[in-house]
């Protein structure tokens, strides 16, 4: 049975301006938080994911309802006490000229350290097992100002680390970061709660990694409602597809990706085994064919071959063969037709 | 020169830092020079008077020349003493803003306490009416404190302002806007007084303006000196909650720090140290500016559990060698400290920023 | 933790205004110079008759009035003089009581700064003290002066160039008092003008326990009354008898050579001053400038519309529209030729006074540094400059006498 870091019952959230008007962005959230488990919040920009992980955080206070962290209620417990329970990885740049490493992950320890902040040797324990769990242990000795992008999330994941918090709540880890460095990043926060036994929230943009690594997702659209669930429920629910849809924007179920959506789909087919044909087929679906697999004989057919270790392309159609020797020879051919349909002519 | 070394003794289990060594290095060459300096602020005035009888008049030994007494304990004692108190005082106002407001150009004044300062004196000083009639009265009635007293106010009424504003505005960049704005105001009414004001009276104001270290009292410092120390007191405890400012408000939240608690502390520790370092001895600029980022690039660090008392010591290395410098040995001519800061301060930090490798700049 | 931090900030504040309060009431029981309160504790209540007979200022020497000067007071008391000085409408006076060497009266007034006569060496911090010295023959207790860039009289620069005399700044207009000078030279007193100096204000120089001692001279608004600040000068070398004698002779110079300008029939118009910075600052009709131009028999033409005794800033347009017919253009700053003085502003040119070349700058007897003795000398000689202006507007009265003060600008 998991333990339960964090739930909220009947929560809203939003903005107090002036007067007594309030900006809602949710209500009646019913959330929970789990050691072990990582939650990924996706939802489209605006929705308000930031604004829902500022409130569990308590760096803003709920308009209704309220969250219990460990059992008590977070609208009554101290700074302090928070601070040993959770911690944050947010988007804001920081100003630290001057700090090495290990001092900014070591300002993670302020919680635990005394007024003059001397480190204990179990607080420089626990600053170098941060670093190892957040795999910024070669990081040791650096600036700050002169690590990549990609380092200094790690490093900054490390910080929060240090405050061995139960719950660790990310916004947008993977923003700035490169395609590797985002894979890192996720396979990280995986461990991070598998294997460390950490509650971990984080929100992301990026669909395909959460779908591969999340226990489960909240899915935040933009009336401020969310559906939760674990990744393959929400797809198989179509609930992806109701929460992104845009003018020309489908969420295919089939492959989990998004698929632009063109007109006019003229159908072509396609023969071949392996990883040709896979590519070919993407290919053929970008440009905006209908790929099928038999059909009538006066569809274009491409048959993808390997040929003494080299690809190459045929393509069959009207009567005429032409051989590509790349993708991109063949899509152009295909593409021309595409532009000018002639019945039968020969090219 | 030590650079930044990427070796550190990494155990198995524990990072020690390299830090504290470098840092105690650096401290006990600032003591040191810190002596010498507070000697040579001693030795140079209008008139010559060897090291040896400096010494032995701080020794109390009696000598040969009871004036030189008088002169050393009454009057370049005591501007040594206030020296180094406004020295320390402004660099570390200055540290706590630049954290505060996270930004590289922030001075001890930022906030209009300054200029508050400076509303006050300007109102003591120029308008007492043409025939001066008020004023035989007021060189009685104020007594030894007279122009520091308004000035107190004025930084008093401005930190009061600023306190109330900073509670219900969350940003402190709007907080930092109004420090300005503030200042305008100020200046605005201090130019509309001068303009009505006589020559000889206008004159006096300018005086105030141009900062001075020499026109305290021991009577004064028994005033300043406490209040000073409690400003230094007050900021010197906030290492821990400034470096976790660093992060920005939000993560300094959620390392447990009560923002709105060490606001008021910071606020208030900057503006008793700028309000009253003004109030005594006019507004001296540069000091608050630049002795931070002198400290920052010497020690190679924005912790500030160093940084804090680098900048103490610093400020008093600096203000000691300022007043050195306004005293052109042997004449009677002093030139004002404000001058001196200026000149010699602005190149001096130039360099030490340019000396670092390009692209490192200025930073927080 | 909240509640200790709010202690912290309550404890600070009454620190900071109980010391607020204990130091000026410290303060307020010792004001003036601390001579004057231990003066006053060692005092005794038996003022003997040998006293009485030492003070020179007793009746058996005649006594000083004082005629024509408003700000300074000079009283006799029972074996000392009292020194009042103050400006023309403030309620209260810094007093000095000047006690002979070697006697001990009682001091009635609390207040009163006590400074033993004759005093031996002064600081004087403005140059219009040293012809009153001279005329006392006390010039040489001059230990140290303000400033000599534009001191005029010899004998004090030939005393600085030798060491005799040292500069220690302070003269109210930027450069600041060397405390440690001052310390050094060991004055009897320091003697200094305008009310408003920050000099007054300097706290260190009141804890260096200094004797500081107002001249209001220049606040004088007659010429005679200016003048007659030698007496207060001379009170302190017990010479204000021999003063008032040399006094009593100038106002007989002064009334007689204004007798003869009186009865002339058309008063020629005068004009004053040049324009600064758009502003033309006109002295006002009871200043001491107005004065003298009425004494000497002229018209000066800003008499109906510039009130008081200060100048006040008028736009150029109001000067010009009178200015342009003004017979003769007086005190006409730095210029030293019409050429230079037109090259500062081209209306210059169609004045009449500047057409029939009667425009007269004060700066005939002027140091290298562009001091004029009329600031100097001029004071202390109000009969000169009269006969100088008298010269200028009816150079017929006086046939032989040269300009002194005065000169044409060419």
């Amino acid at each position: 049975m998991k333990t339960k870091v964090l739930t909220t019952s009947n929560l809203s959230i939003g903005y107090r301006l002036s007067g007594q008007k309030n900006r809602l962005v949710a209500s009646g959230l019913e959330l929970s938080l789990n050691e072990g488990e990582l939650v990924c919040l996706i939802g489209p920009n605006g929705a308000g994911k930031t604004t829902l992980l500022r409130t569990l955080a308590a760096l803003q206070k709920p308009l209704d309802g309220q969250v219990e962290l460990a059992g008590k209620i977070l609208g009554q417990m101290q700074e302090k006490e928070i601070a040993k329970t959770i911690s944050l990885v947010l988007t804001e740049p920081i100003a630290v000229g001057q700090m090495r490493v290990e001092e900014l992950v070591g300002m993670g320890r302020f919680p635990f350290t005394n007024f003059f902040d001397n480190h204990k040797p179990s607080d420089e324990r626990a600053v170098m097992d941060a670093m190892r769990s957040a795999d910024a242990k070669n990081l040791v000795g650096r600036y700050f100002t002169q690590l990549s992008d990609g380092e200094r999330q790690h490093v900054m994941v490390a910080r929060a680390l240090a405050q061995e918090p139960k719950l660790l709540i990310l916004d947008e880890p993977t923003a700035f970061l490169d395609l590797p460095g985002r894979v890192k990043m996720m396979l990280m926060l995986q461990k991070l709660a598998h294997q460390e036994g950490k509650a971990v929230l984080c929100s992301t943009h990026d669909l395909d990694l959460a779908l591969q690594v999340a226990d489960w997702v909240w899915l935040m659209d933009r009336s401020g409602s969310i559906s939760q669930g674990s990744p393959e429920d929400l797809v198989l629910r179509g609930e992806f597809g109701k929460t992104f849809n845009r003018q020309g924007v489908e969420f295919d179920a089939a492959s989990g990706k998004f698929k632009t959506e063109t007109e006019n789909h003229q159908k072509v087919i396609l023969h071949g085994i392996g990883i040709e044909k896979f590519w070919t087929m993407r290919a053929l679906i970008r440009v905006g064919f209908d790929v099928l697999e038999e059909g009538e004989s006066n569809l274009p057919l491409v048959e993808a071959m390997m040929e003494n270790g080299k690809t190459s392309w045929r393509l069959k159609r009207n009567g005429g063969v032409i051989s590509h020797a790349s993708i991109y020879s063949l899509v152009y051919a295909l593409s021309e037709d595409k532009l000018n349909p002639t019945s039968g002519k020969a090219a | 020169m030590i650079k930044p070394s990427n070796q550190v003794n990494v155990s198995a289990e524990t990072v020690r830092e390299v830090k504290p060594r470098l840092f105690l290095v650096w401290m006990a060459i600032l003591l040191f020079v810190f002596v010498l300096v507070f000697i040579l602020d001693l030795s140079y005035g209008s008139l010559k008077i060897p090291a040896s009888y400096i010494i032995r008049i701080l020794s109390g030994v009696q000598t040969d020349k009871p004036i030189w007494h008088e002169i050393v304990l009454n009057i370049r004692l005591t501007k040594a003493i206030t020296a180094v108190l406004v020295g320390s005082g402004l660099a570390i106002a200055g540290l706590l803003m630049q954290t505060f407001f996270r930004n590289p150009l922030a001075d001890p004044f930022i906030l209009g306490i300054n200029s508050g300062a400076s509303l006050g004196v300007a109102l003591a000083i120029l308008s007492l009416g043409a025939a001066g009639s008020l004023f035989l009265t007021q060189i009685n009635t104020l007594g030894d404190l007279g122009v520091a007293a308004a000035a107190i106010l004025g930084a008093a009424l401005v930190f009061g302002l600023v306190l109330l504003v900073s509670r219900s505005v969350k940003s402190s960049n709007t907080l930092l806007i109004l420090g300005l704005m503030f200042g305008s105001a100020t200046s605005a009414l201090v130019s509309l007084l001068i303009y009505f004001s006589i020559p000889e009276r206008i004159q006096a104001y300018m005086i105030w303006t141009y900062g001075s270290f020499g026109g305290v009292t021991w009577n004064q410092l028994k005033v300043m000196a406490p209040v000073m120390l409690v400003g230094i007191a007050i900021s010197s405890l906030l290492g821990k909650s400034l470096n976790a400012l660093l992060l920005g408000e939000d993560y300094a939240r959620s390392l447990g720090l009560n923002i709105g608690r060490i606001r008021f502390l910071i606020l208030l520790g900057a503006s008793i140290l700028a309000g009253t370092a003004t109030a005594f001895c006019g507004p001296i600029g540069f000091l608050g500016v630049a002795i931070p980022h002198i400290a920052r690039n010497l020690l190679r660090t924005s912790n500030h559990k160093f940084l804090l008392p680098a900048v103490l010591i610093l400020g008093a290395i600096a203000a000691l060698l300022a007043d050195v410098l306004t005293q052109l040995p042997g004449t009677a001519f002093i030139l004002p400290i404000n001058v001196i800061t200026s000149l010699f301060g602005a190149p001096f930090v130039l360099w030490i920023i340019l000396r670092r490798k390009a692209g490192s700049g200025v930073s927080v | 933790m909240k509640k200790s931090f709010s202690a912290l900030f309550i404890l600070s504040i009454l620190i900071l205004s109980s010391c607020q309060i204990v130091t000026p009431m410290a303060v307020q029981n010792s004001p003036g110079s601390g001579l004057a309160q231990a003066e006053a504790a060692t005092v005794t209540t038996e003022a003997t008759v040998e006293t009485t007979l030492a003070a020179p200022t007793a009746d058996v020497i005649e006594k000083v009035e004082i005629k024509y000067a408003k700000n300074f007071t000079l009283e006799y008391r029972e074996g000392y003089i009292l020194l009042g000085v103050k400006t023309q409408d403030s309620p209260t006076a810094l007093q000095y009581a000047l006690v002979p060497k070697g006697t001990n009266p009682t001091i009635r007034e609390k207040d009163a700064v006590v400074i033993q006569t004759p005093i031996e060496k002064i600081i004087t911090l403005s140059s219009t003290y040293y012809p009153m010295l001279e005329q006392i023959n006390e010039l040489g207790t001059v230990v140290g002066i303000d400033d000599d860039t534009y001191t005029y009289n010899e004998t004090i620069r030939k005393a600085v160039e030798a060491g005799k005399v040292t500069v220690v700044g302070g003269d109210g207009a930027g450069s600041l008092l060397s405390l440690e000078k001052v310390i050094e030279l060991a004055p009897d007193l320091l003697m200094s003008p305008y009310m408003n100096a920050p000099i007054f204000e300097d706290a260190k120089l009141k804890e260096s326990k200094q004797t500081l001692v107002l001249n209001a001279d220049y606040l004088e608004y007659s010429p005679l009354g200016r003048a007659e600040w030698g007496k207060f000068v001379a009170a302190f070398y017990n010479k204000e008898v021999e003063a008032s004698k040399l006094f009593d002779q100038l106002v007989v110079r002064y009334e007689e050579i204004a007798k003869l300008a009186a009865g002339m029939g058309e008063k020629p118009s005068v004009l004053v001053n040049t324009a600064y910075q758009g502003s033309w600052y006109m002295p006002g009709n009871e200043s001491f400038v107005a004065e003298l131009l009425n004494d000497a028999g002229a018209n000066y033409l800003f008499a109906d519309s510039v009130t008081g005794t200060g100048a006040s800033p008028l736009a150029f347009e109001v000067v010009y529209e009178k200015a342009k017919d003004a017979d003769f253009w007086l005190n006409v700053g730095f210029a030293s030729d019409i050429k230079g003085l037109v090259a500062e502003d081209a209306r210059y040119g169609e004045f009449k006074a500047v057409v029939e070349g009667n425009v007269y700058n004060n700066n005939a007897r002027m140091n290298p540094n562009g001091g004029t003795d009329f600031y100097e000398g001029g004071v202390a000689n109000p009969d000169i400059v009269l006969k100088d202006l008298v010269k200028i507007f009816y150079p017929d009265l006086l046939p032989d006498y040269q300009l002194f003060y005065y000169s044409r600008v060419n």
